[in-house]
């Protein structure tokens, strides 16, 4: 794949604005397009990249059983699951094997998993939030620059999934 | 012999860490006006984040002292982004603050390395918090404006 394929690279600056109307701070942006630092990385990007959207599909697999076998939620956990695809799509190496394929192959066993009382789904719901945001904070530490940032970003938003799941339990 | 560092280079996990006290230094101002404006019920939230605010500015004075370099001051005066006349606006103002954080946290993230990566995702994530506690509802790439939708 060629350089600047890569869907963290698309993003480029993790931040390009500054504190608008005068709260101005100094402008970090990112250094430069990451296609350049990303060059002999790509190959532990490729693959971290590619197992975050494993995991979002993955998720989003959970979000949707949980949905399944609870109606009543489905209002509630639908802005949370537009999130989660969005990240499948950020994650997502253009010309990989799409996410979906997983989701549809193990989504009978995810229904599985989603226990009956609406409270107790909504805590396992949390509780599979937090175990991917943890893992996520742990991976980025050996992510490219990009990809780092965007894996602390992903983290941060399940973290706050886990917030408005418990705060709905 | 080399030299310490007596500017920091764009792109740099030093000038990152200065873009982020800086914005620390913003936020605390800040969060003395929505200390002011934001009502009885949410001063005990506005006293935290504060104080949240407080411990990552030391930190990253630690920090910056740590890469051989002279912290950034705070400026002497900040003008908000926008009127701040009630507790709706205190609230927004909050929530604006947090956002603001947020991303130069992930910048930090994307610079630094080690032990300072690994603090500045933790602090991304705090900031995301906030943010949803202060505004309800959260965003898909907390700290990243460009995916901002």
């Amino acid at each position: 794949m060629a350089p600047g394929t890569t869907p963290w690279a698309r993003s480029g600056p993790c931040r390009r604005a500054v504190l608008a109307g005068g709260l101005t701070l100094p402008l970090a942006a990112c250094a430069g397009p990451l296609t350049a630092q990303n060059e002999g990385e790509n190959d532990p990007g490729l693959a971290l990249s590619a197992r975050a959207a494993q995991d979002s599909s993955a998720l989003l697999a959970r979000y949707d059983a949980t949905a399944a076998a609870h109606p009543q939620l489905v209002a509630q956990l639908s802005p949370l699951r537009a999130q989660v695809f969005q990240h499948i799509k950020a994650f997502t190496v253009p010309g990989a094997p799409s996410p979906s394929v997983f989701v549809s192959a193990s989504a009978p066993a995810v229904a599985r998993q989603v226990p009956a009382d609406q409270g107790q789904a909504l805590a396992a719901l949390a509780a599979t939030e937090q175990r991917l945001a943890d893992a996520r904070t742990a991976a980025l530490q050996e992510a490219p620059p990009g990809l780092a940032c965007l894996l602390a970003s992903v983290a941060a938003a399940g973290a706050c999934h886990v917030l408005l799941l418990q705060d709905s339990a | 012999m080399t030299s310490p560092p007596t500017a920091s280079a764009p792109g740099s996990a030093l000038a990152a860490a200065q873009a982020a006290l800086a914005a620390e230094y913003a936020a605390l101002y800040g969060y003395g006006v929505v200390g002011a404006r934001v009502g009885a019920g949410r001063r005990s939230d506005a006293r935290a984040a504060y104080d949240a605010h407080r411990a990552q500015r030391d930190a990253l004075t630690r920090t910056i002292h740590g890469l051989h370099a002279d912290p950034v001051a705070a400026a002497p005066a900040y003008a908000l982004p926008f009127p701040v006349p009630d507790q709706a606006a205190a609230v927004r103002l909050a929530a604006y603050l947090e956002d603001r954080i947020a991303g130069t946290y992930a910048d930090l993230v994307r610079t630094a390395r080690g032990d300072l990566r690994r603090d500045a995702a933790a602090a991304l994530r705090d900031a995301a918090l906030r943010a949803v506690r202060w505004r309800g509802s959260g965003t898909a790439f907390p700290g990243l404006i460009e995916r901002a939708p």
